[in-house]
């Protein structure tokens, strides 16, 4: 297993907003979190990434323990990060936004992530300069994206990246997933309105109150967001 | 004419000096969300550490210049990193730890150095002409340095890690953590930077107009005037700003005298921070 | 905390509790009432100087504390003070000497700017009201210097006449230093009243504003009411200290004084009132300590201000309180 979340729990002060969550992802997989709103997806992937600590449970990531990593330290690891909401860097020129993502990786392995983004998403050349604050949602969630995949890295948290697009931004977002899983990389994304989710997907989980429900195939997940009406 | 063409020198080369100060004051402030009232007292201390470089180490001028930033540098770097880091969200402690510091540092040079201000003149004099126009070398030689200065700031800031990885910092401190930036390794550095700018600044100007231990408060009331009307964070505001002060001052001290343009602009500072907290250029890099 | 906070405040009037006795603003006057037996001690000139310093400070310190209460810091209260203490030094030679009108006087003026000043600047919070107030201490020093007809510029006015009590004319020191005694009892009452009287409105701006609006609270209201009664106060130091010096001098009310108010109170201790009281006392007196050196206290301030803000939070009365707390817990 590449990420392997055991009875994870997670508090906001009072508030228990992750209780006894077990989740596994081997190498290779796309994992889907469908749930509705406040199931605690979120609160999982910020978990993983360190930023919110865990109250109680173990994360492990290839094998290594999370919990005395910190935040800073995981992205090196090899864990990339698209949050919800897309949250790019509104000051930063979009070529900023996308090197933040390869921070300390050094000038030629920058250049060369660079390159291969570009032709995954031509938006990073049109708008190379501009302040990502100033562009649409769907274009911000691809220099989010972008940024996230920036350093190549062997899993790649995605929070709701569909969240709100248009249909031609589904599918520059769904092709460039899969060219990045097409390197290697293994997917974790949480997804509300499952549909396009489901299609890049081969294993989901379903969240509710802070809790797994239910887990299985694509197929199996789909019949449940149908019956629970999260399609 | 001559006298208008000299006002216009003598602005310009005290702009270039206000927007060495405020590029470092709203760079803290930008990046950190810290008001430092310690600036104006890193000026001086840039001045003094440059002053004793020279008169009791015998060193040339040019390497107590760098003397003073990097001892202006490290003493900012150890101060964010083992003092002010602890409690950096909380603006009112972060503030009264950057006055508890002026005052330490503002009595420590007393103690040391007296209250009298010591003989350190600039080391180039002279003046170069063209026609009417007459410029002090000396004021070129600080225009020439600030404006390599700003130039390398520009650069870091702008086409290197550090600088992404602080302008990030300063956008979404949590996503940018996430994106492996370390807080606790740049936070210092960019206090650093920004002291080891005030430091430059003393060290290079405070001979050509005074020093004494009390030469850090008209700086920090200048450092604020500047950043404000930039615009809090902002580094293009800061430095547009720095000169349009150091213009208005200089034409104002030369055409009307006194005070007249000092509370111009104060009053339209105030205006400025009531009804539009985001400065001229209208940028805002954080709340506060 | 779901019922709105106007519904949730107590009225004090039901029923009287020791426990609910203002402890801290009994005896912060009670210090002031002790004040005027001073003069019944001694004669030295020194004690009556340090005696004179301390309790200008303490009514500047208390302006600082109102404000604080609120969780805004302000740089103004020399500004203020010196409203107050111009007041004073322009009507006093044209013949306005009385103690009680004086005193009212150098409340209202600065209460009274205070009032439409507070209704631009309490929009901004943190940091942007702090750079506001100095900013606002910048103005008026340089107001000061560009009104000679008015103020006497770089001058200031001098040659103030004394002020009388009920006719009789207060120029011996005791005197001068009474009259320092009353105005800071004027001073710690209204304090005292002022946040005692608001003071759950004041906890709830402190605490977190905006939640407090959300629940109902009308902030702007008090938090003008606090930066009025702030002003008010603030010149009330500005007389008292005209007063004692019988000049007003722009030097007297530079921007860079409100950083000694401000370490009063915050090394005294800004959870009660007794702070910026035991603050200022203790400062004045070590600075005086330094004898010719006075200017290394502020040396003294900024380490002092460091250990509070990094170790013991509650400066010298919070940090006495909680001793004494885990002391008698021991027990
Ligand atoms: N910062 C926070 N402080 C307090 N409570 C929080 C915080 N973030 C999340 N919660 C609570 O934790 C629970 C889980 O939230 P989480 O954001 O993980 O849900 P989610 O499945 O991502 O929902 P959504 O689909 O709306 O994004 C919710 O009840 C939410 O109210
Ligand atoms: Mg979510």
């Amino acid at each position: 297993m590449l990420l392997e979340i055991e009875n994870l729990g997670v508090r906001y002060g009072g508030i228990t907003a992750l209780n006894g969550v077990s989740i596994a992802v081997a190498e290779g997989e796309t994992v889907l979190l469908v749930g509705a709103n406040g199931a605690g997806k979120s609160s999982t992937i910020n978990a993983v990434i360190g930023l919110v600590t865990a109250a109680s449970g173990r994360i492990t990531f290839d094998g290594k323990d999370l919990g005395s990593v910190p935040c800073e330290r995981r992205a090196r690891l090899g864990i990339g990060y698209s949050p919800e909401g897309r949250r790019v860097f509104p000051t930063l020129t979009v070529t900023d936004n996308v090197l933040t993502g390869a921070f300390g990786l050094g000038r030629a392995r920058q250049r060369e992530a660079l390159d291969w983004l570009v032709t995954v998403f031509p938006l990073l050349k049109d708008r190379a300069q501009q302040p990502a604050g100033q562009l649409s949602g769907g274009q911000q969630q691809i220099v989010a994206l972008a940024r996230a995949m920036c350093a190549f890295p062997r899993l790649l948290l995605l929070d709701e990246p569909f969240l709100g697009l248009a249909p031609v931004w589904i599918e520059q977002i769904s092709s460039a997933i899969t060219q990045l899983k097409a390197r290697g990389t293994t997917v974790l994304m949480t997804e509300q309105m499952a549909r396009p989710a489901l299609k890049l997907a081969t294993r989901g989980y379903v969240m509710r109150g802070g809790e797994v429900r239910r887990s299985g195939t694509v197929a199996e997940i789909r019949a449940v967001a149908l019956a629970e009406e999260y399609l | 004419m001559e006298q208008f063409s000299q006002a216009m020198i003598i602005g310009v080369s005290l702009g270039a000096q206000y927007a060495l100060l405020a590029l470092g004051f709203t760079l803290i402030f930008g990046i950190l969300g810290v008001v430092n009232f310690s600036h104006g007292g890193f000026y001086m201390l840039g001045g003094y550490v440059a002053y004793s470089c020279v008169y009791h180490l015998g060193l040339p001028y040019p390497l107590a210049v760098l003397a003073a930033v990097f001892a202006t540098g490290a003493l900012g770097y150890l101060f964010e990193l083992v003092l002010l880091e602890r409690v950096i969200d909380d603006h009112l402690s972060t503030l009264m730890l950057t006055l508890g510091l002026y005052l330490i540092v503002s009595t420590a040079v007393l103690l040391i150095f007296g209250p009298v201000s010591p003989e350190f003149p600039f080391p180039v004099s002279g003046a170069w002409r063209a026609g009417p126009i007459y410029v002090p070398l000396e004021n070129l030689v600080v225009l020439a340095v600030c404006v390599c200065a700003i130039a390398g700031l520009y650069a870091l800031l702008f086409s290197t890690d550090l600088g992404r990885g602080l302008r990030a910092l300063a956008d979404d401190r949590d996503v940018a953590m996430a994106q492996g930036m370390r807080p606790k390794l740049l936070f210092p550095l960019a206090f650093a930077l920004a002291t080891g700018l005030a430091g430059l600044t003393g060290a290079l100007v405070t001979p050509i107009l005074s020093l004494s231990p009390s030469v850090g408060d008209p700086v920090l009331a200048t450092s604020f005037l500047t950043v404000i009307l930039g615009g809090l964070g902002s580094l293009g505001g800061a430095a547009l700003a720095a000169f349009v002060v150091g213009i208005v001052e200089a034409y104002t001290s030369v055409y009307f005298g006194g005070s007249v343009g000092a509370l111009v602009l104060f009053i339209l500072v105030l205006v400025i921070l009531v009804f539009r907290p985001t400065g001229l250029l209208g940028r805002e890099i954080r709340g506060a | 905390m779901a019922e709105p906070v106007e519904g949730a405040l107590p009225r004090s009037s039901a029923g009287f509790s020791w426990a609910g006795f203002p402890w801290a603003e009994f005896a912060a006057c009670l210090v002031f009432v002790a004040a005027f037996a001073i003069p019944s001690f001694t004669r030295s000139q020194l004690i009556y100087s340090i005696a004179n310093q301390a309790l200008v400070g303490v009514v500047a310190a208390l302006s600082v504390w109102i404000m604080l209460r609120m969780n805004l810091l302000t740089f103004a209260t020399p500004a203020f003070m010196a409203i107050g203490g111009y007041s004073v030094a322009i009507l006093a030679p044209m013949g306005v000497t009385d103690a009680f009108a004086l005193t009212a006087i150098s409340f209202v003026v600065p209460a009274l700017l205070a009032l439409p000043l507070g209704a631009l600047v309490l929009r901004l919070r943190g940091t942007y009201f702090v750079l506001v107030t100095y900013v606002l201490s910048e103005i008026l020093q340089l107001i000061l210097f560009m009104t000679p007809d008015l103020t006497g510029g770089s001058n200031g006015i001098s040659g103030i006449p004394a002020v009388t009590f009920l006719g009789t004319e207060l120029v011996s020191n005791r005197a001068v230093l009474k009259m320092a005694c009353a105005i800071g009892l004027v001073a710690c009452l209204i304090t005292a009243g002022v946040t005692r009287y608001f003071r759950q409105h004041f906890a709830a701006i402190e605490e977190n504003e905006i939640l407090a609006e959300s629940l109902g609270l009308v902030i702007w209201r008090y938090k003008v009411i606090g930066f009025v009664v702030a002003a008010g106060v603030a010149g009330l130091a500005g007389f008292s200290l005209v007063n004692m010096l019988l000049t007003a001098h722009p030097s007297s009310f530079s921007s860079g004084s409100a950083v000694d108010f401000i370490a009063y109170t915050i090394i005294g201790g800004r959870a009660s009132i007794l702070g910026p009281v035991v603050g200022t006392g203790l400062l004045v007196w070590a600075t005086n300590l330094f004898g010719t050196q006075g200017q290394l206290a502020q040396g003294m301030y900024g380490v002092l201000i460091l250990a509070v803000v990094l170790a013991a939070k509650g400066g010298i009365t919070g940090s006495i309180a909680t001793l004494f707390r885990r002391v008698r817990g021991a027990n």
